[in-house]
């Protein structure tokens, strides 16, 4: 439960508002590189922490993330002209270099000097492994980007992907954290039969109520669900929270599964959902990808077979008009009924990805949390919450740099499945497999099952 | 720039705002004849200065402006029966007439006087050359309507066209105060060599930035754009904006057309854009030169009308398919914005500002002077209302809207605006101030 206050403030990430502020402290993905495929190609609306800002890759390839409002009378910059290493306003042929100065302003007198006191709003971008990386805040010079591992893979290897989902960025990520809904929302028709003996699958339907334990960590939070496995053993589940939006969760095996999810907001009621993974991380396991969107690989034909995929609706110039589903909430996700009522699926809405996004959604678009009942098994988001929200508050009162902003190494971290002898630390006995960028050709994908 | 109260105080126009109080001292255009073809015909849903109300021609042809909602208990007129000179609610059959006196009340008992007793809204009306003008300030007696000659040129000489722009109205306005953005958002794929020598376009061309010249005047502000011509002349393109959303615009050569245009809020966000344009009689047209007179906007670029209040003379090309732009012609400078058609240009620039764009946080430089200067007068007349009770200007001042724009060669060194006075002020023999119709 959180108060009014509490829930606005964690919430609301607009230009002024404390987790705003936070946020503007780090890089946040802002668009796929191949939305802006070629120089001089098409500008972009993009919708970012509440600021409508239009993208472009100019001439010299480089990638301008500026204010959509001309400086002059405000027409929309979409429309300009991406031309000889800047966007000119089609309305009066102002010309703005990726970095906001006016580098062009052919309705004045060539006499004047007024060019140089105009400058458009216009962040710093990088481009790393299919991401287009802003950074909104205050420095002068920004911090380095987190050392997310899954964003660093080479060529070939990695795999990049955007979903639209319509509500709070918190309210998505509390689902990522919120382990004990895969027993039912994702798994609920399942019984033992369906999973091989001995594999993780199997434990986690075997036993759907885990027991859980939580650590704030330098980047975030970790928790892990433990619940018994075979003789003497028992099976973990680990996630991470980093600040400020990203989740590496438990599925797969830890030491193998590299993938990063983040959240970040469009506004306080639009989420883009960017899965960086690698591209064997579904694969491997047979499992389906989250997201297949119409740039995205073919998967394997064992995957294929079990994949429900992500069928998608055509990208559109609108502020949210890229990558959405075509399952959503205007045709209730495609929920069938009948399916739901014989217990062929538990919901009865094809996808996993859509299933989370079905209830994250119908929440509401900002769901009010004085309203929630919060239990044993919701640990981790509570401690989220509060990091989230200490930090904003010391961030705002005594200008404390949040979690991870100076401190990319903090970010080279893992999450997903280990089976541990009973009564193991379960801090010391992972610490190695928590490790990013540390191959493990000793560890066995099939234990995950799938 | 403006403050966001200087902005708020400048754009808003519903009942009780001190810009709505202004533009109710004003004859305004409401619906296009048309829209109403016949008598008894189907009501048509008006959306004017923030208030909703129902337009409808009666028996005899008159216009009624009535209240959307019917004073008894809200059901909308808009289905009422339009019969026997009136406007009947279905609800419970109410029926008001043209001046919205409630002429029947026959779910009351036949000896009740209750319909003395009720009146709808109904605002007076206009009907000359097409148009319909609507009065709804607090005069008893209406002021004259405005002398524009284009709508005072009869039956088969004039043109209306009408674009539903949904922003505020002055971001509309605004554009016609700034000649400078012709050479970039219209013409900026046009090159010189591609001109005639000895044409304005060329001159254009080979001088996109022009100096501006701006000067208050009776009716408001006016502004001459110079460019140079040939060695010992000037070529001037000169328009006005009229009190309180008229603007005459500067294109073709002054003298040979006559047109105006109005931008009419339907509220704070949405505007109907009127085009009026009338051919001076020939005769009465200076020598030599070709008129260059536009036809009404192709019905093709439309979408069909509905009946919503949102529903009138809404174009294809809109936001919701970014007006069709077309990148690749964008690209290759087949065209500068790869949008189709001047008026969508127009509106796709100032659309995308925002329904009511925050002017805190514009730059505005030397060619934006008429801007500032109009935006000035315009809050400085509706405080004098609002504080003094002084009438705006053009109110009662019909003449001063007899006025020409367009473009001129003058020789370099003579005053644009004194030298212009005779050629500007022209006013048609055959131009009459009658109304067609009245109510």
């Amino acid at each position: 439960m959180l108060t009014t206050k509490d829930n606005e403030t964690v919430c609301r990430v607009g230009p002024d508002t404390p987790m705003g502020k936070l946020m503007r402290e780090y890089w946040v993905p802002a668009l796929l590189s191949r939305e802006l495929p070629s120089r001089d190609s098409d500008p972009v609306r993009v919708m970012l922490l509440g600021e409508k800002l239009i993208a472009f890759r100019d001439t010299n390839g480089a990638v301008g993330l500026i204010q959509n409002h001309c400086p002059h009378r405000g027409a929309s910059l979409f429309f300009g002209r991406n031309e000889e290493s800047g966007l000119r306003c089609v309305y009066h042929g102002w010309k703005f270099a990726h970095d906001g100065t006016c580098v062009d302003m052919p309705n004045e007198p060539a006499e004047s000097d007024f060019r140089t006191k105009v400058k458009a709003v216009a962040y710093p971008t990088q481009e790393r492994g299919g991401i287009v990386w802003a950074y909104l805040g205050p420095r002068a010079t920004p911090p380095p980007l987190p050392d997310l591992e899954a964003n660093m893979l080479p060529e070939g290897q990695r795999v990049a992907q955007a979903v639209l989902r319509e509500c709070n960025w918190l309210q998505a990520l509390e689902g990522d954290i919120d382990t004990s809904h895969l027993g039912f929302l994702h798994h609920g028709a399942k019984t033992d039969a369906d999973y091989r003996p001995g594999t993780f699958a199997y434990y986690a339907v075997h036993d759907r109520a885990p027991r859980y334990q939580v650590v704030d960590t330098e980047y975030g939070a970790m928790y892990a669900a433990y619940r018994p496995a075979g003789e003497g053993q028992e099976y973990w589940r680990y996630a991470q929270f980093l600040f400020p939006f990203y989740v590496m969760i438990p599925s797969g095996v830890m030491g193998l599964q590299i993938w990063t999810r983040a959240w970040v907001p469009m506004d306080d009621e639009h989420v883009m959902f960017y899965s960086m993974h690698h591209a064997n991380t579904f694969s491997q396991r047979g499992l389906p990808p989250r997201a297949v969107d119409p740039g995205a690989s073919t998967p394997t034909p064992e995957a294929a077979a079990l994949a429900i995929p992500m069928r998608m609706q055509p990208n559109t110039t609108d502020w949210f008009g890229r990558f959405r589903l075509i399952q959503n909430a205007s045709n209730d996700y495609l929920i069938d009924r009948d399916k739901q009522r014989r217990r062929l699926d538990y919901t009865g809405i094809p996808g996993i990805h859509q299933q989370d996004q079905a209830v994250t959604e119908s929440m509401g678009t900002i769901f009010d949390r004085t309203q929630e009942h919060l239990g044993s098994s919701d640990v981790m988001l509570i401690r989220v919450r509060r990091r989230l929200l200490a930090a904003a508050e010391a961030l705002a009162s005594n200008s404390v740099t949040p979690p991870g902003v100076d401190h990319p190494e903090a970010y080279a971290v893992r999450g997903g499945g280990a089976l541990l002898p009973r009564g193991a630390d379960w801090l010391q006995a992972t610490a190695e497999l928590r490790k990013a960028f540390v191959d493990h050709p000793e560890l066995d994908p099939t234990i995950a099952g799938g | 720039m403006l403050n966001k109260q200087d902005n708020e105080y400048l754009c808003r126009i519903g009942p009780g705002t001190p810009m709505g109080d202004l533009m109710r001292q004003y004859w305004i255009p409401a619906i296009r004849s048309d829209e109403l073809p016949e008598p008894d015909c189907a009501p048509l849903r008006v959306k004017l200065l923030g208030e909703e109300l129902i337009g409808f021609r009666t028996t005899t042809g008159e216009i009624g402006l009535v209240q959307n909602n019917c004073p008894h208990r809200g059901a909308s007129l808009f289905f009422g029966r339009n019969e026997e000179a009136g406007l009947r609610c279905v609800y419970h059959g109410w029926k008001f007439d043209v001046a919205g006196n409630c002429v029947d009340m026959p779910n009351e008992p036949a000896e009740s006087d209750f319909k003395q007793k009720v009146k709808a809204v109904a605002y007076p009306t206009r009907e000359r050359n097409g148009v319909v003008w609507a009065y709804m300030g607090p005069r008893q007696t209406p002021p004259p309507l405005p002398d524009f000659e284009a709508n005072m040129l009869g039956e088969g000489s004039y043109s209306i066209s009408i674009i539903h722009r949904p922003c505020n109205w002055m971001q509309g306005w605004e554009g016609e105060m700034d000649t400078a953005h012709q050479a970039f958002l219209h013409s900026g794929a046009v090159r010189v060599e591609q001109t005639r020598p000895g044409t304005f376009e060329h001159y254009i061309a080979k001088t996109p930035a022009p100096l501006l010249s701006v000067v208050d005047t009776d009716f408001g502000t006016s502004y001459g754009g110079s460019r140079p011509a040939e060695e010992d002349t000037t070529y001037w393109r000169i328009a006005h904006m009229l009190f309180p959303f008229f603007a005459m615009i500067p294109t073709g050569a002054m003298g040979h057309e006559v047109r105006f245009a109005a931008y009419v809020p339907m509220d704070d966000e949405h505007t109907l854009h009127w085009e009026i344009g009338a051919e001076i009689p020939e005769g009465e047209r200076p020598a030599g030169a070709t008129r260059a007179r536009r036809g009404a906007r192709a019905a093709e670029l439309y979408r069909p009308n509905t009946t919503d209040w949102y529903g009138r003379f809404n174009m294809i090309q809109d936001s919701s398919n970014d007006y069709l732009i077309d990148r690749e012609a964008q690209r290759t400078w087949k065209s500068y914005t790869g949008i189709d058609g001047v008026r969508q240009q127009d509106m796709a620039v100032t659309e995308s500002m925002g329904p009511i764009m925050d002017r805190s946080k514009e730059h505005l430089g030397t060619t934006d002077a008429l801007i500032i200067r109009t935006r000035r007068k315009l809050i400085a007349a509706a405080r004098a209302l609002r504080e003094r009770g002084v009438t705006p200007p053009g109110v009662d001042t019909p003449e001063v809207y007899r006025q020409r724009s367009g473009g001129v060669i003058l020789p370099r060194g003579v005053d644009w605006w004194s030298g212009t006075a005779e050629l500007r002020s022209r006013f048609s023999a055959s131009a009459s101030r009658e109304p067609t119709r009245s109510a």
